[in-house]
This record gives C-alpha cells, structure tokens and sequence, in this order.
C-alpha cells in the first residue's frame, strides 16, 4: 500500500554499485525523488487556488485550509467543555462537585436556612423542581486551576453547572480568573475587582 | 599551532579536550523539556547524559489522595499525545481487578477512539520528526489530517486533546450517529493523504540519507533495554501487544503487524522505526472500519459504581502510540488506590540514549531523537 | 590549557555483555500460538534451578497479577536464571517497582511495615509475564542491582531509590533521576513530610 520501494536494489544507501556509479545515481534518485515531493507541494499549491482536488475517488473540493481567524470562527460543539458557568438559582449546595474536583477548585460554602426565610423554596423547573433546603453563601470557582475534565458537572444533580463552549476569556492577571458566581453585574460572571 | 614545515597530526601537538555540549531543556528538537548533556570530541560524540524531571507533576503521589475516578484526569496527561491509550490501560487494570463485565459496543467504541488516538500520535511524530531534520512541508500536511480527528474528538467527548472519556466500566458518553459517519468519511478521507505524506518523505533521498544506518538498535540490545511498541519492532521482531495479549476486543479484528524489514538502511536503524509508524497508520484505518461496522448495541457503559472499590494488585500494559505503557496499580479496598506506578516507554527510550549515542555525530542524536518518539509528558510523570 | 587527550568518561550503564536476544525465528515469533507459562511452574524451576531457600511462597488468592516471593539474597542468581533458561526466556524487563508500607494502613489496622520491590519480568516467546517481590527492611531498604542483567533495569531502579529510598547495590549511577539532586526525603514513602521550602522557594500545596 505505501510507496517506499520493496527491493532493497532501488534503495540509494545499501549500495552495491561502485563509488562512481553510485555518486551518479544519488544524483539521479535525488532529482526523481525531490521531483516527486514538489510535484505534491504543487498540487497542494493548485488545490489552494481553487482548482479541485479528487483522488482515490474522495472529493476534498477546493480552497485553502487555513481560517482567517480571530475575523472567521470555526463552529465549535455544543458539548465542548471549556469555561464552566453555574446557574446559582438552581444550585442546592449539595457539594458534590467540590468533591469530586480532581484539583479542588470549587470553593462552596452554605448554611442552613432560618425560620424566617422560604423554608419551601424550589429551584426553577428547568433545573429539576428540587427543594432548596440549604442557603449557598459562596459558589466559587478558580478557572485558572480547573482542569476541564467535567466530572463536575457529571455529578451536578440539578444539571446547574454545565460547561459552555467559551475558551477566549484569557486574563493578563490569574486573580481576575478567579470567577465568583454569586457576585456578577451581567450574563457573564466577572469577578467583583 | 607548530609552525614547523612538517605538519604531524600526533595527539600532542593538538591541545584537545572534549567539550560538554548542552541540548537544553529548551529546545525545539527534544519534544520537550528533556536536557542531554553531550561530551563530544568535535563533532563525534563519546557520552550522553540525559536529565529528565523538568515535567515532574507528581503523578504517582497524586494518585494516592484521590478516589479512581479523580486520577483519570492526571492519567490523561502523563502522555498528552496518547491518551485515550493512557485511560484505557488504567481502566483496564481496574477492571480486571473489580473482575467487570463491559459491553461489547464500549469496547468497540475503546477500539475506535484508541486507533484515532494512535493516528493522531503517529501523524505529530512523522510531522515533528521531518521538521527536526529540515522538511517543512510534511508538518502542516499531518497537522491538516490531526485537525481532524481532534475535531471528531470534540463532537465524542468535548475535548481536543485530553479527553477524560474511557471509563472503569465503559465510556463516558455514546456516539452520536452523525459523529460515526464522520468517522467513516475520515477513513476514506486519509488514506491517499497518507500516501501523499508517505511520498513525501519516505523515498526522498535526502531523508533517507539522513535517517537510514543512523541510530541501529540491534535487535538483543533493544530487548534489553526494555523497549516496545514501534520502536522495538522497528528492530526486526513482529511483537504487537494487541495480538499478544488483546484487550477490549481486538482479538475480532484483523490487521498485519508491522515491524522493520529494511526496504532501505538496516534493520534497527531510524529509517525502519519510522516507516514502522507510517505502515501502523494503515493498519489503524483498518481497524477502525472493522470496528465501525461491528458496533453492537448494548449499551455504552457497564454497571460499575461510580467510586469503584477494587482490592488486589495487577501490572497490565496496552499497547500504546509509543510503546507498551503499564500500570501497577495496588488496590487495598478503598475509594482511593494505595500506589500507582505507571511505566512509560518514553522513560526506557530515553535511558538508551547514552549507550546509543557514542560513536554518533551530533546531528544524528536530533534524527535519534525523533525516531524514538518521546513525550516527556510521560517520562516525568 | 594543557589538557590533551580525553578526561575520564562517567560510565552510566553496565558494561556487561548483552545475551542474544534468545528468539528463535527473527521475523516471526508464534505470537498467536505460543503456549503462555504457568507461575507455579516458574516456581519449581527456581527452586530446582537457583535453590530451595530461594522462592519464599506463590500468591495467587488475590484479585489481579499472581506473584513470586522470593528472597532478597538470591536476586542476581534468580534473574540470570530467569533470562537465561532455555524454558522461561524471561528477556525483558518490564517495570521495577516500590511500594511502601507502615506498620498501621490506611484504615488503621496493624500490617507488617516494609518496601516491597515488584519486579515484572516478560518472556516474549511464551506471551507471559512473571511477577516477582521482594520484601526489604522498612529503615534501610537494600538490595543487589540487575543493572548488569538488564539494561532497563538501570533507570527503574534509580527511580525507586529516587522515590522510595531503595538502595541497590552494585548499580553503575546511583543517583536521583526526577528530583533535583539536593531534594532531601522520598517522596513516595507514606510518610513523606513536604518540605516547606526548596533553595529558598515556598513548596505550594
């Protein structure tokens, strides 16, 4: 299937010629194999300017390869697993995704709720209707630690931590990475400085 | 100099003295951040000293704090090129010890996304290796074809390059029908690209000339020393360990194993290793279209608990991009594992270096380097 | 500088001659009917082999790999054996490996405190692989290095004494090989205190 060639005779460096005639025939398999390599490049080259390439009955069709990106974006799925956002109304403070942080980076803290506040709060359907037993006082997370494996929002019971397709939130300082979901001014969380 | 009319190349009328050259841990030919320290007399060298540990993240320590399903992710990045293979190997050994029964459609799926894995390894060594040694073209026509499979990647599991997706009992998620006929698109899609990479590079006189009877590891050495996978059968011994001692149902599928017959150079030598991993991207393409027609149906995860709780002591290994990658794992009843030692081919690569080195000139330790295929991800753990 | 000639080379690896490689059939080995040993027999042949005392006991009731315990005095005499018999054909050497015990577990029950040295050996033409340990002294773990039997054996054990503090004697560069050469302590061991500083940098946790 590949193309090196099978007889060791073809090969330019097992040489059974004498010195002369060897020097001329590295010369020769030289040009014809270098030849072979820029007729590809060429190729290539032509496929980019639009003509289409076929081959082997697969149509790889025409154009360059290369994006213009930041001005072009590529399509990325939706299950990608990049910035971790929390929706904190359907968030019960059940912990299980600070424990299951293989570098702990969730910071949760909560306490039990008094008499005086909704003993009978539910977290909104879309989040499963469960009851609200436990008030969150601290949902944080340090992205800058967080490995992106996703075991955490494996565990999540309510689906409220999820992992959104954004990866472009690069900070000039590791503190501003240090994202607290209880504390944001507008959809995306930013840290309080 | 002697500036007598006879010029007499004895020793002592040239002051020499060996010179320690270092390959620093930055560097872009040493895949890595791996430092040789080199004695050479000129351009000949006598003695290589390896010093690893600049990747050092404490694998192995880590590993005795956190439950089984918490060390995947470190177990993920030991070999960042290959890990799919470094899941598998784990998960294997676990559930051999819990004794698990997994379906056959996730060990199909294991199969799968461990034969793209090994492509996507192969295609980075080739790319990487003919940039080392001056041809620039072939980098960027592998890096196309790896885009991709991390691509297809992305739609499995969610992530490019260190997926968290081989389970202890199965994977994480199933694939979608629209993700398998990608699948099959890129196996028709690759195989003339291959070819136009394998044109490129494997006749070209001047890559032959540079990386045949270069760097021959004979055939007894290489056992000794340990190695595996392609770069012990590129030494002239057809021994492939998903044949030797199949996993996850590779016994069902057939393929040919490729070891080093010298079309060109010797057996052993630089040329063999890689045309070895050019041949092993072939045979992964048929694997991979047995593997997508035989899915069956039953199911993408087994029933194994989340905090697995195995007792024992096992040392498996699997077949990996690089070698044969094992893990010790000893397991005392608990949700945590009490020691986990990985042993990684790289490491063993990497130890022959001193022995294979003398007698080499310098720029033949860069055309060694590529072809031994390290990634010191996984020789510092 | 009047310094002619070469200075003297540190040696890293044995010098020891390495065996062939002991496969018959250079192309192929029968890597799909090759008949895989069995440990009990390994065992016999060790004792017939290298001696009675040498082989302490063969564990199979655990879940996992069946092992040979064997006896820390006899180990060069059991590898040679292991490489060189014409029935096991132990060639290669899989992994050395150290594990450390104290003398309460993790659930706080009473063990026997050592280090246990795992040694796997492969034999290629029969597609097994054979598990040996060796139990060593928790305070001054020693034993003699197969560095001369197999070259892998060379880092392995630099690894462990690196990690664990094993001491192998007869090795040609004993030294630390992931740690910076002044770490002090193993970290491997159960317990391994982390240092609070290194050279004047805060060790993070």
């Amino acid at each position: 299937m590949s193309l090196a060639p099978q007889t060791s005779t073809e090969s330019s460096v097992n040489q059974t010629r004498g010195p002369i005639r060897q020097w001329f025939y590295n010369i020769y398999y030289t040009t014809v194999t270098v030849y072979k390599g820029m007729s590809i490049t060429m190729r290539a080259l032509m496929k980019t300017l639009g003509m289409r390439k076929i081959a082997k009955g697969y149509d790889y069709g025409a154009g360059p390869i290369t994006i213009s990106y930041p001005d072009v974006k590529d399509a990325i799925p939706l299950i990608s697993r990049n910035r971790l956002f929390n929706h904190v109304e359907g968030c019960i403070a059940c912990n299980q995704c600070a424990v299951i942080c293989p570098v702990e980076c969730i910071d949760i803290s909560s306490r039990k709720k008094t008499a005086d506040e909704d003993l009978d709060a539910k977290t909104p359907p879309e989040f499963g209707s469960k009851p609200l037993k436990l008030k969150l006082l601290k949902f944080s997370i340090d992205e800058a630690l967080c490995c992106f494996c996703g075991l955490c929002t494996e565990v999540c019971p309510t689906e409220c931590l999820v992992h959104t397709p954004e990866f472009e939130y690069s900070k000039f300082d590791r503190d501003k990475l240090y994202y607290d979901y209880l504390n944001f001014d507008d959809d995306n969380p930013l840290p309080k400085a | 100099m002697s500036t007598e009319n006879q010029v007499t190349y004895k020793d002592d009328h040239f002051q020499t003295q060996d010179m320690t050259i270092n390959m620093g841990p930055q560097h872009p030919s040493t895949h890595g951040v791996l430092r040789l320290e080199i004695v050479s007399d000129g351009e000949v060298i006598k003695a290589t000293y390896p010093d690893i540990g600049y990747l050092h993240r404490c694998f192995e320590k880590h590993s005795e704090n956190r439950e089984y399903l918490q060390v995947l992710p470190f177990a993920d990045r030991m070999d960042y090129l290959g890990a799919m293979n470094m899941e598998l190997g784990f998960c294997l050994a676990v559930e051999k010890l819990l004794a698990a029964e997994i379906p056959v459609r996730a060990q199909g799926i294991r199969v799968i996304v461990a034969e793209l894995n090994r492509i996507a390894s192969h295609l980075l060594a080739l790319g990487t290796y003919a940039l080392d040694l001056g041809g620039f073209t072939p980098f960027l026509y592998a890096f196309r074809d790896r885009e991709k499979i991390l691509r297809m990647f992305e739609e499995i599991c969610g992530a490019r390059l260190l997926y968290n997706y081989v389970r202890p009992g199965g994977v994480a998620r199933d694939l979608s029908p629209g993700v398998i006929d990608q699948i099959k698109d890129f196996c028709k899609y690759f195989v003339p690209q291959l070819q136009e990479i394998d044109e490129l590079l494997t006749g070209n006189n001047i890559f032959v000339h540079r990386t045949a009877n270069v760097g021959i590891i004979p055939l007894d050495k290489a056992i000794s020393y340990g190695f595996s996978g392609p770069n012990l059968r590129g030494s002239g011994i057809a021994w492939d360990l998903r044949r030797a001692a199949p996993y996850s149902g590779y016994e069902k599928y057939e393929f040919d194993i490729c070891y080093g017959k010298a079309e060109m150079g010797t057996v052993g030598d630089c040329w063999n290793r890689y045309f070895v991993r050019v041949k092993e991207m072939f045979e992964s393409i048929k694997i991979i279209e047995q593997a997508v027609a035989q899915l069956a149906d039953d199911g993408h995860m087994g029933r194994v608990a989340k905090s697995v709780k195995p007792t024992g002591e096992i040392y498996m290994d699997t077949e990996c991009p690089r070698g044969a990658l094992g893990y010790h794992i000893v397991a005392d009843g608990s949700k945590k594992p009490y020691r986990v030692k990985a042993k990684s081919p790289s490491f063993i690569s990497i130890s022959s270096m001193d022995e294979m080195c003398s007698g080499m000139m310098l720029a033949d330790v860069v055309a060694l380097l590529g072809s031994i295929d390290i990634v010191l991800g996984e020789v510092d753990r | 500088m009047s310094q002619s000639g070469s200075t003297s080379l540190k040696i890293t690896f044995s010098t020891e001659p390495v065996p062939p490689h002991g496969i018959k059939n250079l192309d192929t080995i029968s890597i799909d009917t090759a008949t895989p040993l069995v440990i009990d027999d390994v065992a016999a042949a060790l004792k017939s082999g290298v001696g009675s005392g040498s082989v302490l006991s063969v564990e199979k009731a655990h879940a996992g790999s069946p092992y040979i315990l064997f006896n820390p005095a006899d180990t060069l005499a059991i590898f040679k054996f292991l490489r060189d018999n014409d029935k096991i054909r132990g060639i290669g050497l899989a992994v050395v490996s150290a594990v450390d015990y104290l003398d309460k577990n993790e659930a706080g029950e009473p063990q026997e405190p050592r280090v246990e040295l795992v040694y796997v050996v492969d034999s290629f033409a029969h597609k097994t692989q054979i598990m040996l340990k060796a139990k060593l002294d928790r305070n001054a773990p020693k034993i003699a290095s197969i560095a001369g039997i197999y070259r892998s054996a060379n880092w392995y054990e630099r690894e462990c004494y690196d990690m664990v503090g094993v001491t192998f004697e007869g090795h040609p560069n004993h030294e630390r090989i992931l740690l910076p050469p002044d770490w002090k302590g193993h970290p491997l061991r159960r317990d391994y205190e982390f240092p609070e500083e290194y050279n004047g940098m805060k060790v993070p946790l």
